[in-house]
């Protein structure tokens, strides 16, 4: 058996040395009348662990038969990292009772599991869960021992893992108060993905010991799995508890590794190997930053120590191949998870890291292969499990190759929505490569789903991911338009981001941080078509006012450590404003400078000291006065604090008299006057409140009340113009594009109220009445291979005319030119409608045109 | 008032001459409006059929019978139970053996216990009396559209051959006002419900229009449906039960026997095209094209001689 799940083996050595050290407590309680055992247990809880050795030695220096003392004196030395010394101390209490045996050969195993030798480990569990069968009737500490053997034989076969579930409740049932099982039963569930009973079962045990640390610790990654941004404080909370718990130390480190702190993190687990200079979770984890830093000789010498130790600790490369996805550095976390796979074919987490990896950097079949495998060998894992049923409906997608780029679209949306996704593609293509000098080695792969929970499985494995798109460099995946409700993204906006971060990962070998290459998405966004990107919300300025917002040097957190709700929509906003603000001073090549000086393995501070001659606090004080000049008259239109609400129109409207610079007692008038029909008051106010933050353009704005009044008053001109001005800054309200493309039309400019309609199509594509109207304008213009692409998109649609549908279509294609299409099309509509007369009519007239060509 | 309705409806029909089978009648009956909004509607969408049948379609004023809740323009007679009974009596004896008999109730309806009633002045109309109403004229097509409010069984109390019934509801339940009868209408009175292209509205094709617009309708005012309309077609003659006549479509100067001819090849094309269709699966996509255009461009040719101004002989 080959070295295994090193991190759980370690959390279940420290709990169960706490069990080991209580049993401690109780020995030397007895054995020195001067000990008092619930001093003792608290202390060592604290990780007094040398002073615990101590007065362990001690009380076996006086009565050399405490074998139980000898348990938890080896526990103690194991959690130290003295493992020679925590062995022979192992070894010798198989001398004790039977309960004795079982926990000092579980001990022993999981000590060799430690090490590498699994052959060895395998066997004492077996001999554990034997003496089990044979006489299953024990107290609870030998108890959760054989439940932590059960659970180490899980690995080799599942049904052990029900069996340790059974035997950690006897425990408790044995004992209420055993923490110990508890939390390990807690981890045990939360390793397969059962959260919510993991949650509970932490609560117990914090209910039982709201101090016991390993509780804090389990609690801190069940908020981790939930994505919850308490996690770190929590896990710090355990670490208050006991400053020398290694699991909680090297657990933060990786925290802290994620929200890309990367000192912080060496820190922690530096920390964590002066207690421990064994610890191999800490090594891992201090390896894994080196690798994130690009600090090879530094690895090599972590990993030489790692295997020195254990020279088959699969779990390292599993470890650093966590960490590499979680800093987007997905052909690292194949070849981390492949040499995992290596060293231990059966680790199944290292095998479902792999195969999802290499789904996402668009190696398909071996990826559907080793995920399959990896869910063979581990029925528990959700994320394989969800992985592996939305590979299994990869048939109802279709995939469409252009130049550039390999679109997967579901057979439902593809003939519809392809066309439009490789155009803009291609664009994005010739766009990028240009501006970042960049070529990606292979064809960007564009994957879009129609049901969000399949793109959150495609993105984290799990369903109910909030975000719309991700990048992993070589594949993009995002919400289709159908995904969400009519008007909540704009899908063209979000597939240009994405695909602009497949070239910041590849400018800066996936080492760009995450605040940098969203901002820059967002830029990009901006500036590729109006409307495009995040904009200006009213709260935005109240949280900067506020100091909500995070200096540039902080923005990081902003991203992967919100603090307030809004904080990461916030963070994409402010992130962007950095790039334009860049741009505007030192222009793109500096920005282009700084992804490369990423790439070359710089931190962000020296990027921006090479690339802008500034410090950090310099470039946060640059921000700022920037920030502060942009939106200074909007800035000043805040009110100091939030209005009460009053329901009386005229209170409102001599407010906003009297303090004419007021953004909200202005819209707050506007909409009193609006409520009362008073539309003469409701516009003077609101386009005061247009004046005081022109940027502001969400559905709430003033722009859309202007237009719906100009509207009502058939005031044409108007109302298309604050509707232009809107989806100027605004690019995914849908009703303001139909709207403003129905009022052109009525002016006669059906050429932009075509280009409307064009854009309308990135927001909601569904419409047939869209199509056939953009089908119309290209008509009128004789832009027939345009009318062309419109009434196909009509014929995808499926409207309830599908004879007329075809027909216009095979219309639109002969206009063109295109006989060939042209005919198709025509004889789908006589196949459904064979009396048609028009359409046989253009039959007719392909036939002579076929016969006079 | 009853003696009124009988009087206007015999005045009406005095010099109609015997008609030729194949022709089709339209009954439109508009029930109690209660509110002045829903009497307005009733009278609108009752109103709006029969000037589509007329000027759309091309049924005679005199194939046309209209009852509303009371008198006004175009009200052949009132709705009454009694006067739906004669009314019903009287384009019987009009038709002929084949004809085609549409009866079109718009209004109101309830379901009291077991017994479904469609509300007209004085004593509502049961299913069980319009059954019986219609049990002595098995010899005609009738073409029953119910658009009321719980009118869903009326479909299996009338079911019967040679009759398609439409109800605007599926079951008794669904008791809210309906939208489909204006849906309905607008099939025969709008663009968009041919979708075979035969210049003809069938039932079916009427049905299906209004089915969707219904359901559209209630998606884009965001409200939970609460009428899901129903067809009973025991015989399969919805797709071949139109108001308008076949004859009115093509040139009215063509020789009869001339015309006869060419509505029969076209038919026998038809035929093929639909015969070819069946066997689209087991045959490759170029050859069935082929095979398809060929047949097609035959029936263009049809189609041309048909609708061609007859030359003088």
């Amino acid at each position: 058996m080959i070295a295994r799940c090193l991190m759980k083996l370690a959390t279940a050595l420290v709990t169960t040395l706490a069990t080991a050290l209580a049993t401690l407590v109780l020995a030397l309680s007895s054995a020195h009348a001067e000990i008092d055992a619930g001093t003792l247990r608290a202390t060592m809880n604290r990780g007094e662990y040398p002073s615990a050795i101590a007065r362990a030695r001690e009380a076996l220096d006086a009565e050399p038969e405490r074998h139980d003392i000898r348990v938890a004196l080896g526990e103690a030395l194991f959690a130290v990292g003295e493992l020679d010394a925590a062995e022979a101390a192992f070894e010798e209490a198989r001398k004790g009772d039977e309960e004795i045996q079982l926990q000092a050969m579980v001990n022993l195993g999981l000590l060799h599991r430690y090490r590498g030798n699994d052959d060895a480990a395998e066997s004492l569990f077996e001999r554990a869960i034997a003496r089990y069968n044979l006489k299953p009737i024990m107290g609870s500490q030998a108890l959760t021992a054989a439940a932590a053997a059960a659970a180490a034989l899980g690995d080799k076969d599942p049904g052990h893992y029900h069996d340790a579930v059974r035997v950690y409740g006897e425990a408790v049932g044995a004992d209420r108060e055993n923490v110990v099982a508890r939390v390990s039963l807690g981890d045990l569930l939360l390793e397969k993905y059962n959260n919510t009973e993991a949650l509970e079962t932490y609560r117990e045990a914090l209910a039982i010991d709201a101090k016991y640390a390993p509780a804090l610790l389990g609690l801190a990654r069940s908020q981790h799995f939930d994505h919850s941004g308490e996690a770190m404080a929590t896990a710090r909370a355990s670490i208050e508890q006991n400053p020398n718990f290694v699991p909680a130390r090297a657990f933060l480190a990786e925290l802290l590794i994620e929200s890309e702190q990367f000192e912080e993190a060496k820190w922690e687990a530096r920390r964590a190997l002066v207690v421990n200079p064994s610890a191999l979770e800490a090594l891992a984890v201090l390896a894994g930053i080196h690798h994130l830093e690009g600090d090879d000789e530094s690895f090599d010498e972590i990993v030489e120590r790692i295997l020195a130790i254990n020279p088959r600790y699969a779990e390292l490369y599993r470890k650093l191949a966590d960490l590499s996805v979680k800093n987007r550095l997905y052909e690292d976390a194949v070849e981390f998870a492949g040499r995992a796979v290596e060293i231990d074919p059966d680790n199944w987490r290292a095998l479902g890291v792999l195969g999802i990896n290499q789904l996402r950097i668009g190696d398909m079949q071996a990826g559907r292969d080793n995920v399959a495998r990896a869910f063979e060998g581990d029925p528990f894992n959700v994320w394989t499990k969800n992985t592996l049923d939305l590979l299994d409906s990869s048939h109802e997608f279709e995939t469409i190759e252009s130049e550039n780029a390999v679109v997967v679209i579901h057979r439902d949306e593809a003939t519809l929505l392809a066309p439009f996704v490789e155009a803009l593609a291609e664009e994005a293509h010739e766009y990028y490569a240009r501006r970042y000098g960049f070529e990606p080695e292979k064809r960007i792969r564009i994957e879009l789903y129609p049901d969000h929970r399949d793109f959150s499985v495609r993105t984290v494995g799990l369903a109910g991911i909030g975000i719309l798109g991700v990048s992993f460099g070589p594949v993009v995946a995002l919400d289709s338009p159908a995904a969400r409700p009519v008007g909540s993204f704009n899908w063209g906006s979000v597939l240009w981001h994405e695909i602009a971060h497949s070239y910041h990962m590849g400018v800066s070998r996936h080492r760009v941080p995450r605040w940098f290459s969203e901002g820059l998405a967002v830029y990009e966004e901006q500036l590729a078509r109006e409307g495009w990107g995040n904009d200006l919300t009213p709260d935005f300025l109240v949280a900067y006012r506020d100091g909500r917002l995070l200096p540039v040097s902080e923005l990081n957190s902003g991203f992967v450590r919100p603090m307030y709700p809004e904080q990461i929509v916030h963070s994409y906003y402010q992130a962007s404003l950095v790039f334009a603000f860049i741009d505007e001073r030192w222009g793109f090549p500096a920005i282009l400078e700084m992804l490369a000086g990423y790439g070359e393995g710089r931190s962000t501070e020296e990027v921006v000291l090479g690339a802008l001659g500034l410090t950090m606090s310099e470039l946060d004080a640059e921000f700022d006065a920037y920030f502060n000049k942009r939106f200074e008259r909007a800035l000043a239109a805040l009110p100091r604090r939030s209005l009460a609400k009053v329901p009386i129109k005229e209170i409102y409207l001599a407010l906003a008299d009297q303090f004419p610079s007021n953004f909200e007692l202005q819209m707050r008038a506007a909409a009193a006057a609006w409520n009362a029909k008073d539309t003469e008051s409701a516009e003077k106010h609101l386009i005061r409140a247009q004046d005081l933050i022109p940027e502001f353009a969400g559905e709430n704005s003033a722009y859309w009340y202007l237009a719906e009044l100009y509207s009502q008053q058939n005031k044409i001109d108007e109302a298309a113009r604050q509707l232009r001005r809107m989806i100027a800054i605004n690019a995914d309200h849908y009703e303001a594009h139909v709207k403003l493309a129905k009022l052109l039309e009525a002016r006669g400019e059906d050429a932009e109220a075509a280009k409307i309609l064009t854009r309308a199509i990135y927001i909601h594509p569904y419409d047939p009445a869209l199509h056939m109207k953009l089908a119309d304008h290209y008509e009128s213009a004789g832009s027939w291979s345009m009318a062309a692409r419109a009434r196909a998109s009509v014929v995808a649609l499926g409207p309830v005319d599908m004879a007329e549908a075809h027909y216009r279509l095979a219309y639109a294609h002969a206009k063109a030119g295109e006989r060939s299409a042209a005919r198709y099309q025509v004889l789908r509509a006589l196949e459904i409608a064979p009396n048609y007369y028009e359409a046989l009519e253009l039959l007719l007239e392909l036939q002579d045109r076929k016969q006079n060509s | 008032m009853a003696s009124a309705v009988a009087a206007a409806l015999t005045l009406s029909v005095v010099s109609t001459p015997c008609l030729a089978a194949g022709t089709s009648f339209l009954l439109v009956v508009s029930g109690i409006g209660g509110e002045a909004s829903y009497a307005q509607r009733f009278a609108e969408w009752s109103k709006t059929m029969i000037d589509a049948a007329e000027s759309r379609m091309n049924v005679p004023r005199d194939h046309i019978v209209y009852l509303a809740e009371s008198h006004g323009e175009g009200v052949d007679g009132l709705s009454t139970s009694e006067g739906i009974g004669r009314a019903i009596e009287l384009l019987a004896s009009r038709a002929t053996p084949g004809d085609t008999i549409f009866l079109l109730l718009i209004g109101h309806g309830t379901a009291r216990g077991d017994r479904l009633l469609f509300n007209v002045p004085g004593p509502d109309l049961s299913a069980e009396a319009l059954a019986a109403l219609l049990e002595p004229h098995s010899a005609f097509r009738w073409v029953i559209v119910n658009t009321s409010p719980s009118s869903g069984p009326f479909a299996s109390v009338l079911s019967a051959p040679n009759r398609v019934i439409v109800t605007a509801t599926s079951n008794a339940t669904e008791r809210f006002h309906t939208i489909f009868a204006g849906h309905f209408v607008a099939a025969y009175s709008r663009e968009g419900a041919d979708t075979d292209k035969d210049g003809r509205i069938s039932v079916l094709e009427a049905f299906e229009f209004a089915r969707r617009e219904v359901e559209r309708s209630y998606t884009s005012e965001a409200r939970l449906q609460s009428e899901h309309a129903l067809i009973e077609d025991r015989g399969n003659i919805a797709r071949s039960s139109f108001l308008e006549s076949d004859r009115t479509l093509y040139s009215s100067s063509l020789p009869a026997d001339e015309l006869a001819r060419l509505l029969g090849e076209r038919d026998a094309l038809e035929q093929r095209i639909e015969s070819l269709k069946t066997v689209k699966a087991t045959t490759t996509p170029a050859a069935y094209d082929d095979q398809l255009e060929a047949l097609l461009v035959e029936l263009a040719l049809v189609h041309k001689a048909l609708r061609a101004p007859v030359t003088a002989q």
